[in-house]
Formats: C-alpha cells, sequence, structure tokens
C-alpha cells in the first residue's frame, strides 16, 4: 500500500492550481485565439489560353483598334476552346481599394488635395510622327498629302498587327514568334514598289523548314498568275525573301521543328505603297 | 464469336475512318501557320555581272566593254547593284563552260549571275551570247544570243540589259532607246537652241539642227523613228516633222494662227497639237495621211497641252476655264471634258503614262515648280521633285522612269526619276539642255 505524505499531497495540489491558472491566462490574454477566423479572398479566376491568333502588340501606341483589311479579309481566329471569360472582379474586392483612398485622403489632409490641385495637369503630347517611319516606300513630298500620310499612319502601323490579327493565324506559334519571324521577313523582301498595279501583287509562298530552321522549298502558291511578267517578278521577289541568306536560318524556336514545319507565307505590298 | 471474314469489312471501314481522320489531320497541319507580310524594304538587287569572256583578245575586249554598259544600265535604273568584282569566286570563262556554283554564287551576295560570251565568227561578225542565273532559287532566267556586226555592240549590251530589266522585273526594258532634246548655248540674251539626240545613256550625241532657228517641244512618235518640234523658221512659229532616218524636214501644214504643243497620237497616225486663233486657244489633231483637221476644244479659254491615253481613247490636257490652270481629261472625239486635278497650286503639262496608269504633270505651289504623278482619274497624287523650275516631262517607253529638265545654276540640266521618286540623277549632256523626248524602244 502506498502511502502519500501531507506536504506531498500539498505540491500537488498547488501545481494543479498553477497549471489551471495558466491554461486561463492562455485562454483570456491571448487574443488571437478569440479572434474571428480569416476570411479567404475570393478566388479569381485565371485561364491560360493561347494567344496564337490574335496579336496586339502593335496596337500598343496608337491607341486605336487595329482595323482588319477590306480587302482581304481573313478568316476570324477560332473561338477558344471551352475556355472560360476571365473572371472580372468582383465588386466587393474594388471596396477596400476606395476605402484605403478616402482613409488616406483623410491622412493626407485638404492641403495635400489642394497641392495635387494646383500641380498643372499633365497633358498628352500629340505623337510626333517621323516621317521616316511612314510605311510607305513611295516618295512624296507634298505637305497635304503628308498631313494625310500622318493622319493614316496608324492604320499603316496597325496594318502589321491588323494584318497580323487575321493574318497570323497558327495554333502553333505564339504572337512574338510569329512576329519575330514576320519582322525577318520583311527586312529581306524587296518590295516591287514600282510595278503597275503593285498594290495587287499578292503572292503566297508555301515554305517547307528544315528542322535547322533552313528553308528546304518555298513554292509559289498562285502559279497560276506566274504567265504574268510583272507578277512573276513580284512573286520571285517574295520567294528571294524567304530563300535569302540574311534571313536564314528563320526566326522559329529551334525545339519545336514540328510545330512549323510548314507554313505559308502571304506577300501584300498595297500598305507600303 | 465472329470468325475473321465477318471482322474484315468493320476493320476495312476503321481503318478507312482512320485514314481519312489523319488525312484530315495533315491538312490542317499544313494549313496551321499562314504569316501576313506587310512590310519590306525597297533597295537595289544585288548582282554579279561578269566580264563577257573570250578566247579572242579582240573579242575579248568588247566582251569587257558589253559587260560595263550592261552594269551601268542596270545601275542607272537604281533597280540594281553590281557588286564588287573583286568578290567574284569564278572566272567567266568557267561559269559558261562549267556551269556557274550558285551556292557560292549566293555567299558572296548576289542574287543574280550573269555571265557571256563573245565569239568572232567566220563571217566577221560577232556572236554575243549570255545568261541570266537566280543564284537563291538556283534556276537559269534568261539565255540569248545575239549576232551582229562589231560596231553595232553597244546596242546589243542595251538589248542584253533590256532582257534582264525584263525578267527581274517583270516591266519592259528601256535600254535601247534614245532622247532628242533641246541643247542650248550662248548668252540668254542671244540665246542658242539645237535639236540634238543621244541614246539614253549619253553615248552618240550628235546636233540636228545647226541652231540658226529656235527649236522648241521637240516629242518622238510612239510608233517610229520620226519627232515632231516647233520651230520658227522664217519668224513664224510652227509645228514640223523630222523623220530620223531619211533626214527629211516638213511642215505639219499651214494654219492660220501660230501653233504649238505638239505630240502624237499613240499610233503614230496622227498630231494633236494647239492652235492660237483669235485671242484663243484650242487643240486639235490632223491625221497626218489624210492631212484632215478635226479641233477637239472649243472653249473661250487656254486649252493646250494634249496628251493621248496609251490605248489612244482619252485625251489630257490643261487648261484655264475654271479660271485657274488645271488638268482636264476628256475623250478622243473631244467630249465629256472633265478636271481631275484638285489640289492648291496650277497644274500644267500633263503627259499619260505609256503604261496607261499615270499622269505626269508639273505643279507650281508656293514659289515652287513640281513634278508629281497621279493617276487618270485624278486620285493619288504625290510630288515626286521639286525646283526653282521643273517642266518637260516625258516617260520611259515603259512608264517606269521619267525624265524632265530643271533650272541649275544659270543653265538648264535633264534629270531623270523613277516614278516611286527614287534615283533621281542628271541626265549628263555637253551643254546645257531641254526639253527631253524619250524614244521607243529601237527595232
Amino acid at each position: 500500500m502506498i502511502v502519500v505524505a501531507d506536504d506531498m499531497r500539498g505540491s500537488f495540489a498547488t501545481s494543479f492550481i498553477l497549471h489551471g491558472v495558466i491554461f486561463l491566462a492562455l485562454i483570456i490574454g491571448l487574443p488571437h485565439l478569440k479572434s474571428p477566423p480569416l476570411e479567404l479572398s475570393q478566388p479569381i479566376a485565371v485561364d491560360i489560353i493561347d494567344v496564337g491568333p490574335v496579336t496586339t502588340t502593335q496596337v500598343q501606341g496608337t491607341g486605336q483598334i487595329a482595323k482588319q483589311n477590306n480587302n482581304t479579309p481573313a478568316p476570324l481566329p477560332p473561338p477558344p476552346k471551352a475556355a472560360p471569360e476571365p473572371a472580372k472582379p468582383a465588386p466587393i474586392k474594388e471596396q477596400p481599394k476606395v476605402d484605403q483612398r478616402k482613409a488616406l485622403e483623410d491622412l493626407i489632409g485638404n492641403e495635400a488635395k489642394k497641392a495635387d490641385k494646383a500641380k498643372p495637369k499633365l497633358t498628352p503630347k500629340p505623337a510626333q510622327v517621323d516621317p521616316q517611319q511612314f510605311d510607305s516606300l513611295l516618295k512624296n513630298l507634298s505637305k497635304a498629302q503628308d498631313q494625310t500620310q500622318q493622319t493614316n499612319a496608324p492604320q499603316v502601323k496597325t496594318a502589321g498587327p491588323a494584318a497580323g490579327a487575321p493574318g497570323i493565324q497558327s495554333d502553333k506559334l505564339t504572337i512574338s514568334e510569329t512576329d519575330a519571324l514576320r519582322r525577318q521577313i520583311e527586312q529581306c523582301w524587296n518590295v516591287p514598289t514600282g510595278s503597275r498595279n503593285a498594290g495587287d501583287l499578292i503572292v503566297e509562298i508555301h515554305v517547307i523548314v528544315n528542322p535547322d530552321r533552313t528553308v528546304q522549298s518555298a513554292d509559289i502558291v498562285n502559279s497560276d498568275k506566274m504567265l504574268d511578267p510583272v507578277f512573276r517578278a513580284a512573286a520571285e521577289s517574295a520567294q528571294r525573301a524567304i530563300l535569302n541568306p540574311k534571313c536564314s536560318p528563320l526566326n522559329l524556336p529551334p525545339d519545336r521543328s514540328a510545330d512549323w514545319h510548314e507554313m505559308t507565307l502571304r506577300f501584300d505590298p498595297k500598305d507600303v505603297l | 464469336m465472329k470468325s475473321f471474314t465477318q471482322c474484315l469489312p468493320n476493320l476495312v471501314c476503321s481503318s478507312a475512318r482512320l485514314l481519312v481522320c489523319l488525312v484530315m489531320m495533315t491538312g490542317a497541319a499544313r494549313a496551321d501557320i499562314h504569316v501576313d507580310i506587310t512590310k519590306g524594304i525597297s533597295e537595289p538587287i544585288p548582282v554579279a555581272i561578269t566580264n563577257f569572256a573570250s578566247s579572242n583578245s579582240g573579242a575579248a575586249q568588247v566582251g569587257s566593254q558589253i559587260s560595263g554598259v550592261v552594269t551601268a544600265d542596270l545601275e542607272r535604273s537604281g533597280l540594281f547593284r553590281q557588286l564588287n568584282p573583286s568578290s567574284f569566286i569564278q572566272p567567266a570563262d568557267q561559269i559558261l563552260a562549267q556551269g556557274p556554283r550558285l551556292a557560292d554564287w549566293k555567299v558572296i551576295g548576289a542574287q543574280a549571275l550573269i555571265a557571256g560570251t563573245v565569239t568572232p565568227t567566220p563571217n566577221g561578225m560577232l556572236r554575243v551570247e549570255f545568261r541570266l542565273w537566280d543564284t537563291l532559287a538556283g534556276d537559269q532566267m534568261a539565255g540569248l544570243a545575239y549576232t551582229t556586226t562589231t560596231d553595232n555592240w553597244r546596242r546589243i549590251a542595251h538589248k542584253i540589259a533590256d532582257v534582264i530589266y525584263n525578267r527581274i522585273t517583270g516591266e519592259t526594258g528601256y535600254f535601247d532607246t534614245r532622247i532628242v532634246y533641246i541643247a542650248e548655248s550662248g548668252p540668254a540674251t542671244r540665246r542658242i537652241k539645237r535639236l540634238a539626240i543621244m541614246d539614253q545613256d549619253g553615248a552618240n550625241h550628235k546636233f540636228l539642227t545647226d541652231g540658226s532657228d529656235l527649236v522648241l517641244t521637240p516629242r518622238f512618235n510612239p510608233a517610229a523613228q520620226e519627232i515632231t518640234f516647233m520651230s520658227f523658221r522664217n519668224g513664224r512659229p510652227r509645228v514640223y516633222l523630222y523623220n530620223l532616218e531619211t533626214g527629211q524636214q516638213r511642215i505639219m501644214g499651214e494654219f492660220p494662227g501660230m501653233t504649238f504643243a505638239p505630240r502624237f497620237t499613240p499610233d503614230g497616225h496622227s498630231v494633236i497639237f494647239s492652235l492660237i486663233r483669235g485671242g484663243n486657244s484650242d487643240i486639235f489633231v490632223m491625221d497626218l495621211a489624210s492631212r484632215h483637221v478635226r479641233q477637239l476644244t472649243n472653249f473661250p479659254a487656254i486649252n493646250t497641252g494634249g496628251s493621248y491615253s496609251p490605248d489612244g481613247r482619252q485625251i489630257a490636257f490643261e487648261s484655264d476655264r475654271s479660271n485657274k490652270q488645271q488638268i482636264y481629261v476628256m475623250d478622243a472625239d473631244g467630249v465629256n471634258p472633265h478636271r481631275i486635278s484638285f489640289g492648291d497650286g496650277q497644274y500644267g503639262t500633263p503627259v499619260w503614262s505609256p503604261r496607261g496608269d499615270l499622269i505626269a504633270f508639273t505643279k507650281i505651289l508656293g514659289g515652287s515648280f513640281y513634278l508629281g504623278v497621279m493617276r487618270p482619274d485624278g486620285s493619288g497624287e504625290r510630288l515626286i521633285t521639286q525646283a526653282y523650275h521643273v517642266e518637260g516631262p516625258t516617260w520611259a517607253p515603259n512608264g517606269r522612269v521619267l525624265m524632265y529638265f530643271k533650272e541649275q545654276g544659270s543653265g538648264y540640266k535633264m534629270h531623270s526619276i523613277d516614278l516611286t521618286g527614287m534615283n533621281e540623277r542628271e541626265v549628263v549632256t555637253p551643254l546645257d539642255a531641254s526639253d527631253p523626248a524619250w524614244s521607243p524602244l529601237l527595232p
């Protein structure tokens, strides 16, 4: 039989009471244990979609919506497969920002707001159009014509991306990759500017590319027009652009040769005439 | 359990479906990447023109001269650039004998290769052969041979340049042509003006008149080696015809008034001109064979400078009937005149392109003269050069290049310019030069 001494019994009681006090202090004293549960922010759905069919890169800065080419309507990019529209931010998410701004304004006070108002407003300067940036390869000394061209310049500039939007039809290359290829070929295409009806000389070249990104073959697709010597010259100028050593190897992603083994390049000079 | 023969049709059907799917997928993959190229550059095409080779030393010298003229023609067009011959990687005689190493020519930057030979024939003639290759595509684009007398080597060179130009640009060449113009000399108070003619590159220059009579506005017959011009012979301004092959001159006709601004119809059978009568200027056309004259305009204003469209159906002319000098177009029978120039300034000297797609004109605006082009409906106006005084545009027979004259220092000089507005350059002449007229291609 075990016999517990009286003093030992007292120590046990004291220890029990002290542990109880500590436990109560933890419950009462630490506020976080009483704080309401965290509100989890509303999840925002983000869809990763292929940007290949549409580009807006060259629209930046022009402030204009890329216009489609009326003369050569290209098929619209296919709608993304089962891709839900990106979720719009919930209104309740915008509200805290307003509140924060209001609180900040209150904190800064009216003086700061007056100082803000006293600052001259920065108005965007009209874009300075560099005549060298005109896309037209035809000379024109007429000031009136120049003004017209300046007015039209954004349209011409957007002709690239606009043409890119309908013209880049690829689910194999991203917009950046396609633009890189296009910019490369543009540096090698000697446009037949002075030919009769040069704006109508649209040439399509079917290109087969080797895995090392060199051109295996570049065949003129609309070869039925080759009896016309002017068209033939235009077609051969497009073909030379692709076969030009300056444009070899092609600016294509090296590790995805299966994606760009075949392609069709469409040379349309009317925007530079 | 089904037997194999029972399953066979299903297997075949499934295989066929699979094949169709694969074909469709392949087709879809082929059409996957489409890229629009909507911008480019405009610069001369780099070409390699080798000396035309020959085993005969005399013929080799002619071959070198021929390649020199071909090179100069093509470079003057502004569309071609000869590569430095020191970079050529294959001797000229090897090219035709063994074939060109196009891959090597491509490496030095040549997009086209031209090589030829000159061979004396037993009857004292020269056989000139040339070939043109596309170094990038690896194809021969043209190959021709000419036989001619030795002293005709320049024309052979021009013809070769025409073939190369035509094959690469698609446009007809214009190098085997001539220019007739007014050569001017002497002080301003006693200016001597002579009709002169030369090849388009300035070679074979000669004077057609001695300067005793004032001559103006020579114009070539588009269909023959004949010119019409205005002369003040015996103090009377009249229109003359000059046959360049026979040297014969004749007055176009006697009219009760001053005749000026002559120009041939596209078929060369008639001449359109202006006639001042009773203080009024109107446009007439005369059939050179029958001498029948027909009045085309009848309006109390200045109507002059008629120029036919290449199909002969319309005429561009200048008139101040709207109180300001402007360009009008009417049908060939004089009906349906309508104004086509509506910009600021005054428009004059319309000249219809042989290609038919453009009308060249001069324009006075803000104290300066401009040379410009517009479409026959007046749209697409472009001013391509400017000077204190620019006048007398004339088209190359291919409608690609314009020649004109402008005041330069104390005198006039002729210049040529591509219709794109690029490649403006002076046409070198022994004396001051004005009023150029470009011939058709020589026969």
